[in-house]
């Protein structure tokens, strides 16, 4: 090749992605490894010699399964299964409208809408989390009903993620899809951690939950409401927090391990991640819970 | 190791090779978006597959080897289901902006890289743009280096013709 042709493979070689991009792909490489939902395959449970030891507890077992099964009925009793379209949650401005076999969400002032709600089958999930681009899952706790959320890579001109939740409604589930951005974080964590259904009365948690926004590891409260998000400053009001709920915050952020506190000034707290590419200060008035980003690293 | 240890190892490696495979799997798409997605899952199965990592090779090339079965994997895929050929779709969101000088032909050097064939674009890739040695290349192919050789030697040839085609107004060859 001409020294014409080398040089263009030089500059080839020059093209590196923007540090943002690099910071992004990282966040989502360290949490798809924290969920290790990662191509899982069905691992090899039943070996020849394993087919005996279980057939022999089967027929062990098997004389215990009638009592049991007699029993089954009376606690389907004390069960019964949620009809999912009579609930209520505590996030305003959002609504549902009934579309041929779901519900479909609306948030006011859109057309469109964020988010839909159904029950489906153990296939049918089973489908739709094996077949979708899910980037996390994890088992959401201490929330109204035991959840598993699912957070979907979506390349769409209004989505960009898809939360998926499922919760378990006899041999089914209740499944709620949200679409960020139309839905914020903090609107789609507040449905979910205040969703009550008629038929079951929730679980009541008597601390305050956090959650991660996105791929993100930063801790955020449930409950907040956005009243303005830009790229560098995130700012929620609705949660009154008392001095000694706001120091659990900021304890909870640093036990997370994942972000070091480097400066505090009274309400004022600055954390940088490990990695040295984030930094997040956050201030606390009263009602309005202040975030300002910043991205030492980045080149601009 | 343990878990902990595994994933800031992988972390590790992100930091030291995460440019080199992000290059590579961008020419072999010539896509950004699609590129944010396949260096995530390189670096996601190094993490599931590293307890059969043997050492043998260095990192580098066995990211490089994990690379290529992500990308291959993706373009059989889209073979499977007749969608539109990868190279041309992928060729209009290409963006050469950042590269100053010469644009003009660096668009067509990375339009020709598209035109070749998987693994002709694969061996060109690691030896003009990341510098792999032959021996390098061999073992991320699983090759020996005397194909290795035969198929760079091929590879440059047939982008030459389409160079000197181009210049001459004509149509360039579909290797596919």
């Amino acid at each position: 090749m001409s020294k014409h042709d080398d040089d263009q493979w030089k500059q080839l070689q020059q093209v590196k992605s923007t540090s943002q991009e690099k910071e992004q792909i990282r966040q989502r490489v360290w949490q798809s490894m924290q969920s290790e939902i990662i191509n899982k395959k069905p691992e090899r449970f039943f070996h020849w010699q394993g087919i005996a030891t279980a057939c022999l507890i089967i027929l062990i077992c098997g004389s215990f399964l009638g009592f049991i099964f007699q029993n089954t009925g009376e606690q389907n009793a004390e069960h019964p299964t949620i009809d999912y379209r009579q609930f209520s949650w505590e996030i305003e401005n959002i609504y549902t409208e009934q579309a041929e076999d779901s519900l479909e969400i609306y948030k006011e002032k859109q057309d469109m809408p964020v988010g839909t709600i159904k029950e489906v089958s153990g296939e049918e999930m089973e489908s739709i989390t094996t077949q979708s681009p899910m980037f996390v899952e994890k088992e959401l706790e201490n929330f109204p009903y035991p959840i598993t959320m699912y957070i979907e890579h979506v390349k769409m001109m209004d989505t960009a993620l898809r939360y998926h939740f499922f919760i378990p409604n006899d041999e089914k589930w209740i499944y709620f899809t949200f679409d960020y951005p139309k839905l914020e974080y903090a609107e789609i964590f507040h449905a979910m951690s205040t969703i009550k259904f008629n038929d079951k009365k929730p679980y009541i948690h008597n601390h305050q939950l956090y959650v991660n926004h996105g791929y993100g590891t930063m801790l955020f409260p449930t409950g907040l409401t956005p009243y303005s998000i830009t790229l560098y400053k995130e700012i929620y009001h609705g949660l009154a927090y008392s001095n000694k709920a706001y120091s659990s915050y900021i304890e909870a952020i640093e036990a997370t391990g994942l972000w070091k506190k480097v400066a505090s000034n009274g309400g004022r707290h600055t954390f940088i991640s490990l990695d040295g590419n984030q930094e997040v200060s956050i201030t606390w008035h009263g009602n309005e819970i202040i975030y300002e980003l910043g991205y030492p690293n980045r080149e601009e | 190791m343990n878990t902990n240890g595994k994933r800031e190892m992988v972390m590790e490696w992100y930091d030291s090779y995460y440019d080199d495979i992000y290059r590579f799997i961008l020419y072999m798409f010539g896509d950004r978006q699609l590129c944010e997605d396949f260096v995530h899952d390189t670096f996601v199965r190094a993490y599931t597959a590293m307890d059969r990592f043997d050492q043998r090779s260095s990192v580098k090339t066995w990211l490089f080897s994990i690379a290529k079965h992500v990308v291959l994997d993706e373009i059989r895929k889209r073979k499977r289901r007749k969608l539109v050929p990868i190279e041309k779709e992928f060729l209009s969101t290409f963006n050469v902006e950042q590269l100053i000088e010469n644009k003009e032909a660096i668009q067509q050097l990375v339009n020709h890289i598209q035109l070749l064939k998987p693994n002709y674009r694969i061996v060109i890739i690691l030896r003009k743009v990341e510098e792999c040695s032959i021996k390098e290349i061999a073992e991320v192919l699983e090759w020996s280096e005397t194909k290795v050789r035969k198929t760079l030697s091929r590879a440059v040839l047939l982008l030459r013709k389409m160079n000197q085609v181009d210049e001459g107004g004509g149509k360039g060859e579909q290797t596919r």
